[in-house]
This record gives structure tokens, C-alpha cells and sequence, in this order.
């Protein structure tokens, strides 16, 4: 009896409606409005947040730090190649004068001597960068950019040279102007060469993605840290020229051991990559991504050294199309493939010398890092929901770096295929 | 959503406004559930004609008990317990909009457990857990509901009668 009446009473109001409440839709309205504010702080604020943890990363995740050279030194440097310096130029001259080395020549005709000026002409042989001394800027006494002047100021700053004992003379001759194309290269101290080449691979990235989500009207929005590791180093030993910017050096002692190694340390990535679903699983990605590169170069001839810290920034534009399924509620997985366009931004190369433990020289580059860089890659990856707001995604993937042409070192043009590893967190919110 | 809305609005209103006498609390809850449904569209999942309705229902009714909770409106002690028993009273020849009234006026914890326990087909004890309440509580609340509703209807009844 209950239950038939309780039956009967529900079954008659299952239908039954009542007025609205007047005002009530403009009400939802002015709430789901809202509450889309409320939920679009969120995702700047998060965004805000990576965007400063990314910029801390890219600051002090750098293996190395720049080496500044000393204003006294180039100071003294300066003072060494003028010629009206008093008693101490020759003593100067006589410090930093490159040893007198066997001949370069495989005629073993005319042997090489060359002033200390000479090297930083290497320098700028080698690296073709556009060049600002600092020393130059700053100094009354200009230091002298092309090879005419450093000659004149060579033979000036040299002309009469005090040999010592335990020292061996300068002597400025103009066969003491090197080029690479007037150097004819010694097949035994070639073929002497010993090339050695170690690779490891380190890289930290981080970005922010966003996404489609399950829904039709759903997006996502995410930050990701992303890593892959890569340690470049190339080192060869042993006399006579090499084709790289080692080799001028090497032939100021070409008796002597020598060697160059660079160091292409890990590359870090941040990004803010959005995303278009067009089919429930298949979605389109772009953004912008930063990339900074940094590299070390050291060259060594005897006692000579020269220390090179090259630091590259890249702004790029990734374009990826992205598949997935969900094969359990809150996990997906996916993958994808597309492309990558970069410009080089930002390029710095500081390159100190020494001689022995005495800091010589320093010369800051602005190395020219060509037209557009483009690279190939793909991914997959899996992505797990915490919650409705915040999933977490771990994708490994690979990429390859197409050579621009610049003529820029960088762990792009040493290893241009390599493997990377993307994870963090992924921001989801609603349409 | 504007059609969600126009579709269902009438009877989320009715329902509400049984277990919420005030109008412009009605008007509140409504709003915040209506909001809440078309902001979590994506965690209902279809299961079958009427499932819609089902859970959008769910939605109102929890939000009008989290309202009278606040209010600590329940349960209601019951303080009709000399009514007599009676037979459900017949409610035929009375108006859904007049029963939907005379339920409105029920005290709040009678009102409370007469909707859930008749509406939404919820058991005495699943009553009682819902509203921290024990299970005779329930069926003595139930029981003084239905009393107050049929004298109620009868007098309405006898009214229209002679009227």
C-alpha cells in the first residue's frame, strides 16, 4: 500500500514542472562567466610560474661559467704592443712571444716566427664572427683589427728585441702573417694526428603544452620539464694543422703537443606549445620554444692556451601533429612527429688566452648563426591525470638537427641526431 | 546549453523547490547546480534514456540538502507525534501544484525525509545516513509527514467541497 502510493505520487510528478525563477539564466550566465575568469588564473599563473622557473633553469643550469679576462690584463696587453712603452716592452714582448717552432712548411724551407699579436688574428681567421674588443672600446689605445696594423705593430712594438738567455728571439718577417690558404700542411704531422671523439648527451628542456582533451570541448594547457642529456666533446692530439679553429695555434708550436677540445654542454629548452584538436585523437601542436646552447672551446700548443665560451640562444617554431587513445580512464597515450624552425637570436663568444698561467687576452665574438635552422622529430609519449586541472606526462623522443650552414659549433652541428626526454606537469582547462 | 537549460529547468525548479520553501533560495541553489552541471558535462557519462535527467536531478537535490545542512534545519525533531495514523490520503482529485505546495509547508525535516524517501526512492537507512540521522527518526519523520499531508489534503478536499 506504501509503496503503491509513493509509486503513484512520484509517477504523477515526474513530469511536473514549476515556474522558473525569474532571472535565473542571466544568473548561470553571469557565473559560468565567472568562473572562466577564475579558471583563466590559474593557467596565467601557472604559466607565469614556468615561465620563471624556465628562465632560472636556462640561467643557472649552465655547466660552465664565462671566463672574463681582467681590464688590467688587457690593459697590459695593450701596453705590451705599444711602441713607445718604456724599458719593460721588450721584457713584455719577450713574455708573450710564441716560441720560434719548427717549420710549418713541409719544404722545411723558411722557418715561422711569429709576434704574440699574430694570434688573435687566428682568431678571427678561424671564427668568421664579427668582433668587439672590449679593450678597444674602452681603451685610448686601440687595438689594432686588421693584419697590416698588427704587423706594423708587431714590427714597432718588436723592432729591436732583447734577446735573453733562456729565450727564444722574435722575429716579424712577413711570411709571419698566416692564412690558412698560404700554409701548406705536412702529410707526417697529419697522418700523426690522433682523433678521439667522446660522446654523451645531455639536455634539459621545459615547456608549457597545450592540448585537446577527451571532450569535444575541451582543451588543455600544460608545463612540461623536459630532458635529455647530451655531453659532446671532439679532442685531437698531436702535430700540425687541423682543420678547425685549433689549427692555426697548433702551428705557432707545431713541435710541440697540442690539442683542442670542445665541449657542447646541455642545451636547455622552454617552450609554450598550444594545441588544436581536430578529431578526438588526433590534434595539431604549435608554439614558440627558446633554446639556449652553450660550448667550450680549448685549444692548447705548448704553454699557450686559448679558452673559448660560445653561448647560442634560438627562437623557435615547432608545428606537430599528435594521435591518442585513452586506454584507461586518466591515462593517455600518445605520440607524434613533426618539425621545427629556429633563428638564431642571441650568440656570444668570449675567447680568453693564456700563456702558461699568465691570462694574455680577451676577445668577445658575435658569432653569425645563419639563416633559419630546421629540424625533424618525434615523440610518444604518456600522460596521466592527476586531477581534472593538473596531469603529469613523461614523452621520450628523438630529433635531428638540419645543418644551416653557418659554420657555428654547437651541439646541433656535433651530434644533430639525438634523443631527448620531455616531463612535467600539463595545465588542463575547458573551453 | 541554453536548450539543456530550457529543457529541464521547469522540473529542476520543482524539485528544488520542494525541499526549499523560500523562493529566492530556490532561485540560488538553482543557479549554482545549473552552473556546476554545464561545468562538469564532461563527468557524466550516458547510461540510457531518463540518465540525464537522473543526474542533473542528483545535482539539485544534493545542493538543496547541503543548504538546509547549513541551516541546520535537519533533522527536525518530531513534534507531531500525537497525529494519528492514518491512511495515505488520497490525492487524486487535489492539483500537483497544490500537493507541491502543501509539501513546501511541511516542517523542514518532515519535508526533507518525505521527499527522499517518496521522490527519490531512498530507504530509511540510506535516509538516515544521509542526514545523520537514526532510521526510526526517519520512518517516525516519514510517518508524521504523511499524517500532517493527508490531514492537510482533506481539509483542502472538504474545502473545495463546500466551496
Amino acid at each position: 500500500m506504501d509503496n503503491e502510493w509513493n509509486n503513484s505520487l512520484r509517477e504523477r510528478f515526474s513530469d511536473y514542472s514549476a515556474p522558473e525563477p525569474e532571472g535565473l539564466w542571466e544568473g548561470i550566465e553571469q557565473g559560468l562567466a565567472e568562473k572562466k575568469r577564475r579558471k583563466m588564473l590559474p593557467v596565467w599563473l601557472v604559466t607565469g610560474l614556468a615561465a620563471a622557473a624556465a628562465v632560472a633553469l636556462v640561467v643557472f643550469l649552465r655547466p660552465e661559467k664565462t671566463v672574463e679576462a681582467p681590464v688590467d690584463t688587457i690593459e697590459r696587453y695593450v701596453q705590451d704592443l705599444t711602441p713607445d712603452t718604456p724599458d719593460d716592452s721588450t721584457s713584455s714582448v719577450s713574455e708573450e712571444a710564441v716560441p720560434v717552432t719548427e717549420p710549418v712548411d713541409a719544404t722545411g724551407s723558411k722557418p715561422a716566427s711569429f709576434a704574440v699579436v699574430s694570434r688573435r688574428t687566428l682568431l678571427a681567421e678561424a671564427m668568421p664572427v664579427e668582433t668587439t674588443d672590449s679593450a678597444s672600446e674602452t681603451h685610448p689605445e686601440r687595438l689594432p683589427d686588421d693584419i697590416d696594423e698588427l704587423e706594423d705593430v708587431a714590427v714597432k712594438g718588436h723592432s729591436e728585441p732583447e734577446n735573453r738567455p733562456d729565450e727564444v728571439p722574435v722575429e716579424v718577417k712577413e711570411e709571419s702573417i698566416v692564412s690558412e690558404t698560404s700554409i701548406k700542411t705536412d702529410p707526417e704531422t697529419l697522418s700523426s694526428m690522433e682523433l678521439m671523439s667522446e660522446q654523451k648527451h645531455k639536455r634539459f628542456s621545459v615547456g608549457a603544452f597545450r592540448f585537446g582533451g577527451q571532450e569535444a570541448s575541451e582543451q588543455s594547457q600544460g608545463f612540461g620539464l623536459s630532458r635529455s642529456k647530451g655531453f659532446y666533446r671532439t679532442r685531437s692530439t698531436g702535430k700540425g694543422q687541423k682543420q678547425d679553429t685549433g689549427s692555426l695555434l697548433e702551428m705557432l708550436s707545431s713541435n710541440k703537443a697540442s690539442s683542442y677540445e670542445a665541449h657542447h654542454g646541455a642545451p636547455v629548452r622552454v617552450g609554450v606549445t598550444f594545441a588544436w584538436e581536430m578529431t578526438p585523437h588526433l590534434s595539431l601542436a604549435s608554439g614558440l620554444n627558446w633554446t639556449a646552447l652553450n660550448s667550450t672551446f680549448e685549444e692548447t700548443a705548448g704553454d699557450m692556451r686559448n679558452y673559448t665560451r660560445q653561448d647560442l640562444g634560438y627562437l623557435g617554431v615547432p608545428l606537430r601533429l599528435e594521435a591518442g587513445f585513452q586506454p584507461w580512464k586518466g591515462l593517455r597515450l600518445y605520440a607524434g612527429a613533426g618539425g621545427m624552425v629556429e633563428q638564431g637570436i642571441l650568440s656570444k663568444s668570449v675567447t680568453t688566452s693564456y700563456i702558461g698561467e699568465y691570462l694574455e687576452d680577451a676577445v668577445s665574438h658575435h658569432p653569425k648563426t645563419g639563416g633559419l635552422l630546421w629540424s625533424v622529430g618525434a615523440s610518444a609519449g604518456a600522460e596521466y591525470r592527476i586531477n581534472r586541472v593538473f596531469s603529469l606526462y613523461f614523452a621520450p623522443g628523438i630529433e635531428y638537427h638540419f645543418d644551416n650552414g653557418s659554420g657555428v659549433k654547437s651541439a646541433y652541428t656535433e651530434k644533430p641526431l639525438h634523443w631527448n626526454a620531455a616531463f612535467g606537469v600539463r595545465f588542463n582547462f575547458q573551453k | 546549453m541554453k536548450m539543456l537549460y530550457g529543457q529541464y529547468v521547469g522540473y529542476l525548479t520543482a524539485v528544488c523547490a520542494r525541499y526549499i520553501p523560500d523562493d529566492d533560495e530556490v532561485k540560488d541553489i538553482l543557479q549554482e547546480a545549473f552552473i556546476k552541471i554545464f561545468d562538469s558535462m564532461d563527468k557524466f557519462s550516458w547510461r540510457g534514456e531518463g540518465s540525464l535527467k537522473a543526474w542533473m536531478t542528483r545535482i539539485v537535490v544534493n545542493d538543496s540538502l547541503k543548504t538546509l545542512r547549513k541551516k541546520k534545519t535537519v533533522p527536525l525533531p518530531a513534534t507531531l507525534a500525537d497525529l494519528p495514523a492514518e491512511e495515505e490520503p488520497a490525492f487524486d482529485a487535489v492539483p500537483l501544484r497544490v500537493i507541491q505546495e502543501m509539501i513546501r509547508k511541511l516542517p523542514d525535516g518532515y519535508r526533507t525525509v518525505f521527499n527522499l524517501f517518496v521522490f527519490e526512492d531512498k530507504s530509511h537507512k540510506e535516509i538516515a545516513s544521509l542526514l545523520g540521522i537514526k532510521e526510526n527518526s526517519s520512518a517516525s519523520q516519514l510517518h508524521h509527514a504523511k499524517a500532517l499531508l493527508g490531514k492537510w489534503i482533506k481539509d483542502y478536499i472538504k474545502l473545495k467541497d463546500n466551496g
